[in-house]
């Protein structure tokens, strides 16, 4: 948990050396006989005891208070000077701060905090007391937000906030403000991050999901909730990365990205940590409301926003509560393509698949905070968060396949399910002052997340339930698109005796011309003749009469992860004004399970082929639309598509036609699946000591923590037994994996303050990583039916350690921005990465096997840039524009075994940037932003000849790429009062696909489009 | 001295076909799926291989159907292609296995005693098809090969099995992950493990308690080959397929032929004189069934007798039996037909298979340039002659052999 120093840095230093001399002179004139060893003796005795006995000899005295902005909110990082002094403090998170040490008598206290003007504020302190100054009031500077005190409710300061909470961390941090948040149309926590420097976001149908620090693999990030560290559940993600999806970026108060840590974080993390600080608490009653309306211009349809904010505070402020909520719901859409490819000798295209989404998706997010101040020294606090995610997705997938089990054909298929993810928990905090030296801070959380899909086809919670799928085949079809190649996809040779027909794209075609473009792969087929149906034009496509049922099946998932109880208790304790000994512990248990299947209904014996047009059908979606950013190629080509009423009836309809077939022990596929379901549970107890201190410009921060981690992992394999009665002669043997391990991870930070505006910071520490559950798995391979791959965990995987060190220039231009300049290195030791490769063991063949690998050594070296500067130098109007814009530039290399070269991470993306342009004047406040994460390699294609047992592929030729990702996105805020504003916002302006590729860019794996999405909307605050 | 040789051979004939007539007739079918004629060839598979050793077989089976699975395998079980069977792909859509069943089905109608059973390890070949005439279907996890072959094991124990159909699923799996082709290390390790359990499945039926008074046929074939990573289409590496068929009165012979033609090719069609010649998949339940019906007091009692029965393939039986009266076989096969070269490319040693017929044979290699580089005369063979060229330059050769008053060349490529 990210905390602020709270203690007093007073003149200690200076009192002692003060005292010292005085008594030490004195004892060496009385004794002058007295031998220089004896002297020092003794001169050691008296200074413990001086040292020890000093502040009760001061006059001195305490002050307390508290400091808001003028819209009430609470200022952290503001610096509070004792005048004449060198006594100094900075406030906390909750904007209260404390001076220890305060000589006796009348004191000048100074408050200065970037962006807002400086107050001072007279007070008698007298010895051994504590003055309270109650509420503070800053006010925001007009130099250059007049125009928010003139209109007051923008909640401007926000953004000073966080520049201001950067500046005075003694970590290297950056923090997002919900105003900076609200200056973006990000909906979702993930889509905010993205602007924070060195964040990279990856997404799903449009929307962030995943966030990487620094480019890392994303589960090297740890995402925290008000410092704890949340489960995971989600429909195909398994790693320990949280899908920030389901968190409204409304939910939030802050944001703040740690690159460095301290020994008192959780220090699973190599790229840094994120923590969501939810609202907790208010200082005067508040209300605010925002409604949005707008439109998502690839399907057509509408989309909604609403979002609340209501707290309070009681007469004797004692007690507030905030309670804020989230309800946004918005048609989408996605143009996709996925090519898949056949073999590990060639590039050979195996299959083309044409995907056509639409969905309506829900969030809902609601976070109660409450404050209770039993007394002065002792306060209660609790967190409650709920948040569901409901995704309804249609899918209309048509399929060129050149290599299918059952030949070459096309299907069709019609698709619908209901994504449901929930999250919910909360805390329970309390802090106790025990006395001016002592603190003691605690809590007790608990989490859970879960993903299941919702009641399709059938209603309630019928275990058949999931993402339903109803299949049509087409007639046998012979491809004429294919190149004559040998086996390798080499050219052949005019000896050669066996050809192989291949469909290549041209950049694959080894005789130079012909062969598709990417972005135009066309099939080209003739039909195959029927004896049956001699009449068919074989040159014509495939009629929609020609297509007939070939099954349905829905994939069934329930993925639970949950945090029953997070426990955590710190201690810290005050020498003096500049040092602060932290100590405390933190105990976690986890327990997840994820379970994976099929239901099929595949054609009675006997029943005759039903064709597709003996269904009620529409059009695809969009089918003249459908690609367009690629010109509509397949426009004409696209079949019809089950109405979804047709889906919904579908299996209710057909169930005389219809056999079940159930995924169990009965069933001949069984093999497939039986790793497809564990659970695991997870116990990490962990320790640290940790001490800060300020010796004039310097701050230091470290100390060491322990991490000790219990992981027992189940799931089962198979094993043939002799019961006569089994019907496939198969048993699941559960197996089971215990590993414990104990993470050593020391840190230091430092600071030099060069100037008041310039900071120096440096910072080493040693953190790690935690495998994935599925990673760690024992037992058979769990199988991803709709990716075509089976994940083999790996139970001797080891984590992830790396060595950070951290060096970094910062200059804060007052209020009128800052600028950041950084360079970091990572050393890794065991960094987990995917391999892949078509599977020589026949329980997967067809299929693709993933397992995970630990690379021996591996490292990242980087450098980051931050400005965020208005532009107020410039003449005219000019100076009401200013820019935001920051820059990651990485490079890392990694030891692959069996590859003769190093080659880049996996998921560690070499270039990442984003900036911002900005015009602030008056009611207007509009920004432009485009942000951009440059290419990485996901998985390395680790195919072994069964022969030779030698890499097939020694360069990055066959890997696995996410591609370059990027997007351009405009908001528009007028003020049309104190009370009420409007917005405009479009997202994905550029219309920027996401999408992966295989060795080359121009290879394309998954390809998705999702066009603009436009909102408009309104906000008022009470 | 030879003519009493003769008489005696004979004579033994005349007795072991006694002894046959009085043994019971069963049927073992193996389906290996998707190998491909090229890959066994030269796959290590020392099982499969003793069978054709002393077997009845052909490489030249050509598909004249829907080179997938569930067509295939329907067409291997009930004599007839899917014109009629009604099966084109592997969800069985369309079967029409009441008007077309199963080899045993069809054989209980002659012999209600019969006793048949069936072991795979793909459950659509069980789950989705209906009047197969088994007693019993076990379905085995899939890719299994152990398992299958033990399953079929506890079958081959029970005396009264009298037909029996096994199956293995696990090399056409393999040649979907990473390639149907004699070129793919993965795809002929699959071929020669399952080679392997069929040699313990072969050695489990030899001892049986019975096995001396029972006359076993033992068929193997496969479905289709395959192209790349897949198959379903028309190429020749898809449609040229093989059976072998090994039992105690059956002859050692090699079946050549040439493409009759396929149902699903307007370029290729079906050439019904050829077709009668050519040893195809529809003909293994046919034979099969002739071989269970066999009476030989009833020589008419044929598969291809019982019109209702609207069966497209042909018995083999007569062709490959030792018993088997003078003029019964299908068709005789040319000298020029009856040569297969094998390997070819090669490089360096060519074999050439063909019946020598007892006669003296001689070779000649010419080079492209039509040089004479190499030949030899006289020769005595049994049924392989190896030409070694290891010594030449790469290229095309022309290989011509004479044989008695037969000449026929053929093109070769050396390729070091």
């Amino acid at each position: 948990m990210f905390s602020f120093c709270k203690q007093t840095f007073g003149s200690f230093a200076s009192e002692i050396e003060k005292v010292l001399h005085c008594k030490a002179s004195k004892i060496y004139k009385k004794s002058k006989e007295y031998s220089m060893k004896q002297a020092y003796r003794k001169a050691f005795l008296l200074l413990v005891l001086i040292a020890f006995a000093s502040r009760t000899w001061a006059q001195s005295g305490s002050i307390k208070g508290i400091v808001t902005g003028s819209g009430a909110e609470l200022l952290p990082g503001v610096t509070i000077r004792v005048e004449q002094t060198s006594v100094k403090s900075v406030t906390g998170m909750d904007g209260s701060f404390e001076l220890l040490k305060v000589p006796a008598g009348k004191q000048k206290i100074r408050f200065s905090y970037m962006g807002y003007q400086s107050e001072t504020k007279e007070v008698l302190v007298t010895d051994k007391q504590t003055a309270n100054l109650g509420r503070i009031k800053l006010s925001e500077s007009e130099q250059l937000f007049n125009e928010v005190v003139v209109t007051g409710g923008m909640r401007k300061g926000s953004e000073a906030k966080a520049i201001n909470m950067m500046k005075m961390s003694n970590k290297v941090i950056t923090v997002l403000s919900s105003e900076g948040i609200g200056k973006l149309p990000d909906r979702n926590a993930a889509d905010a991050l993205q602007r924070v420097a060195g964040v990279a976001v990856q997404k799903n149908k449009g929307e962030g999901n995943y966030v990487s620090i620094r480019g890392t693999p994303t589960d090297w990030t740890a995402t925290l909730l008000n410092g704890d560290r949340l489960p995971v559940a989600d429909e195909e993600n398994t790693s320990r990365s949280f899908d920030f999806e389901i968190i409204p970026s409304s939910l939030l108060d802050y944001l703040i990205v740690t690159r460095s840590v301290t020994p008192d974080m959780e220090a699973d993390n190599i790229g840094g940590a994120v923590n969501i600080i939810t609202q907790s608490s208010v200082t005067e009653r508040t209300l605010k409301l925002d409604v949005g309306g707008g439109y998502n211009t690839l399907v057509q349809k509408p989309i909604g926003n609403f979002n609340f904010v209501w707290g309070d505070i009681t007469r004797n402020k004692k007690f507030s509560f905030i309670a804020d909520g989230s309800y946004y719901v918005r048609n989408y859409g996605a143009d996709a393509t996925v090519v898949a490819y056949g073999t590990p000798y060639n590039h050979s295209l195996a299959r083309l698949e044409l995907k056509d989404y639409t969905g309506l998706r829900t969030t809902k997010g609601l976070n109660i905070g409450t404050d209770y101040k039993i007394t002065e020294r002792f306060k209660i606090g609790s967190k409650l968060i709920y948040s569901q995610m409901l995704d309804d997705k249609y899918q209309q997938k048509m399929s060129y396949n050149w290599n299918d089990g059952s030949g070459a054909r096309i299907r069709l298929q019609n698709i619908h399910g209901q994504l449901n993810r929930q999250m919910y928990g909360g805390e329970l905090n309390s802090e106790w002052k025990l006395n001016d030296k002592l603190k003691l801070d605690g809590k007790v959380a608990t989490y859970y997340n879960q993903f299941t899909y919702g009641s399709v086809p059938f209603s309630g919670k019928d275990k058949r339930n999931g993402y339903y799928t109803v299949e049509f085949i087409s007639p046998l079809l012979e491809y004429t698109d294919m190149i004559q190649t040998d086996f390798q996809g080499q050219k052949l040779t005019p000896d050669a005796v066996t050809s192989y027909p291949y469909k290549l794209l041209g950049i694959d075609n080894p005789y130079g011309t012909g062969g598709d473009h990417y972005k135009n792969i066309q099939p080209k087929y003739t039909q195959m003749l029927d004896p049956l149906n001699p009449d068919i034009d074989l040159s014509k496509p495939v009629a929609p009469n020609q297509y007939y049922l070939s099954g349905a099946f829905t994939d069934l998932n329930t993925t639970k992860e949950r945090d029953p109880i997070v426990a955590q208790l710190n201690g810290h304790y005050k020498i003096g004004n500049n040092v602060t000994i932290s100590a405390g512990g933190k105990y976690r248990m986890k327990e997840g399970e994820r379970n994976i299947s099929i239901h099929q209904w595949t054609i009675a014996p006997g029943v005759s082929k039903i064709p597709l047009t003996d269904f009620q059908t529409t059009d695809m979606n969009r089918a003249d639309e459908f690609l367009s950013a690629w010109k509509s190629p397949y426009k004409g080509t696209l079949m019809p598509a089950f109405t979804r009423e047709q889906l919904g009836s579908f299996v209710h309809q057909y169930t005389d036609s219809l056999q079940e077939l159930p995924m169990d022990t009965n069933n001949n596929e069984y093999r497939n699946w039986v790793g497809s379901q564990y659970k695991y549970r997870e116990a990490v107890a962990a320790g640290y000591l940790m001490a800060e201190a300020r010796i004039g410009k310097l701050s230091l921060v470290g100390g060491l923590r322990m991490e000790h981690t219990t992981l027992h992992e189940s799931s089962d394999t198979l094993v043939p037994n002799n019961d006569p009665a089994s019907i496939i002669g198969i048993s699941a043997l559960p197996v089971s994996v215990d590993r414990k391990y104990l993470a050593i991870l020391p840190a230091l930070n430092a600071t030099y303050a060069l100037s008041p505006n310039e900071n120096l910071r440096a910072a080493a520490s040693r953190t790690f990583h935690r495998p994935n559950f599925e990673e760690t798995k024992p037992g058979s391979a769990l199988f991803e039916r709709e990716n075509f791959f089976f994940i083999q965990g790996n139970p001797q995987l080891r984590p992830t350690y790396s060595i950070n060190a951290d060096l970094m220039f910062e200059h804060y231009w007052g209020n009128k921005g800052m600028f950041s300049l950084g360079g970091y290195y990572k050393h890794i030791t065991d960094h987990i990465f995917e391999a892949a490769s078509p599977r020589n063991d026949p329980a997967y063949a067809g299929y693709v096997q993933k397992t995970f690998i630990n690379a021996k050594k591996a490292y990242v070296v980087g450098v980051e840039a931050v400005i965020n500067r208005s532009f107020d130098f410039l003449p005219g109007f000019l100076k009401r524009f200013g820019v935001n814009a920051n820059i990651t530039y990485s490079h890392s290399q990694m030891d692959v075994p069996g590859r003769p070269k190093q080659q880049a991470m996996t998921e560690q993306s070499p270039l990442l940037y984003n900036v911002s342009l900005f015009y602030e004047h008056g009611k207007i406040n509009t920004r432009l932003g485009f942000n951009y994460t440059a290419a990485y390699s996901h998985a390395l294609n680790l195919f072994t000849d069964v022969t030779t047992n030698e890499l097939v592929h020694k360069d990055t030729d066959y890997d696995y790429y996410a591609g370059k990702s990027y997007s351009l996105d405009y908001q528009f805020l007028y003020r049309i009062s104190k009370h009420c504003s409007t917005y405009a916002e479009v997202n994905n302006i550029l219309n920027a696909p996401s999408f992966t590729y295989i060795g080359r860019s121009d290879r394309p794996g998954r390809t998705e489009f999702y066009r603009q999405r436009v909102m408009l909307g309104v906000k008022f605050k009470l | 001295m030879k003519k009493l040789t003769i008489a005696t051979l004979v004579l033994l004939a005349a007795i072991t076909n006694m002894a046959l007539a009085s043994q019971k007739r069963k049927v073992l079918i193996i389906g290996i799926d998707g190998v491909r004629s090229d890959a066994l060839q030269t796959a290590n598979t020392p099982n499969i291989d003793a069978l054709i050793a002393t077997g009845f077989y052909t490489y030249d089976s050509w598909h004249c159907g829907i080179t997938v699975s569930g067509p295939s395998w329907s067409t291997i079980f009930t004599g007839v292609w899917f014109p009629k069977h009604g099966v084109t792909d592997n969800s069985y859509a369309g079967s029409h296995f009441d008007a077309y069943p199963y080899y045993a089905k069809r054989v209980k109608e002659v012999k209600p005693s019969l006793y048949a059973t069936q072991v795979v390890d793909w459950a659509p070949m069980s789950t989705k098809v209906t009047n197969d005439g088994y007693d019993a279907k076990i379905v085995r996890t899939e890719n299994d090969c152990a398992a299958v072959a033990a399953a079929a094991q506890t079958q081959l124990l029970n005396p009264n099995l009298d037909a029996f159909t096994l199956y293995f699923a696990k090399v056409d799996n393999i040649g979907h992950s990473s390639g149907f082709s004699p070129s793919n290390p993965a795809y002929m390790a699959a071929i020669h493990e399952v080679d392997s359990f069929i040699g313990r499945v072969m050695t489990t039926l030899k001892s049986r308690p019975t096995y001396a008074s029972e006359d076993w046929l033992v068929l193997i074939t496969t479905d289709h080959g395959g192209n790349g990573t897949s198959h379903g289409g028309n190429s020749n590496v898809e449609r040229n397929i093989w059976w072998i068929a090994s039992g105690k009165d059956v002859i050692s012979r090699q079946v050549m032929a040439s493409d009759p033609g396929s149902y699903n090719m307007s370029s290729n069609p079906v050439d019904p004189a050829k077709l009668a010649l050519a040893p195809v998949q529809a003909d293994i339940a046919v034979t099969a069934m002739h071989h269970l019906m066999y009476d030989e007091s009833d020589l008419s009692l044929r598969p291809e007798n019982k019109a209702a029965w609207n069966l497209d393939g042909k018995s083999w039986l007569d062709s490959m039996k030792r018993s088997s009266p003078p003029g019964t076989a299908i068709g005789e096969t040319s000298f020029e037909q009856g040569v297969k070269i094998y390997p070819n490319p090669s490089t360096g040693l060519f074999t050439f298979w063909f019946d020598a017929q007892n006669q003296s044979v001689a070779y000649l290699v010419f080079d492209e340039a039509g040089r004479l580089i190499k030949s030899e005369h006289n020769l005595n063979i049994d049924s392989k002659l190896n030409i070694d060229l290891s010594e030449q330059a790469n290229g095309r050769y022309f290989i011509q052999l004479r044989c008695g008053g037969q000449v026929m060349t053929r093109k070769v490529i050396l390729n070091k």
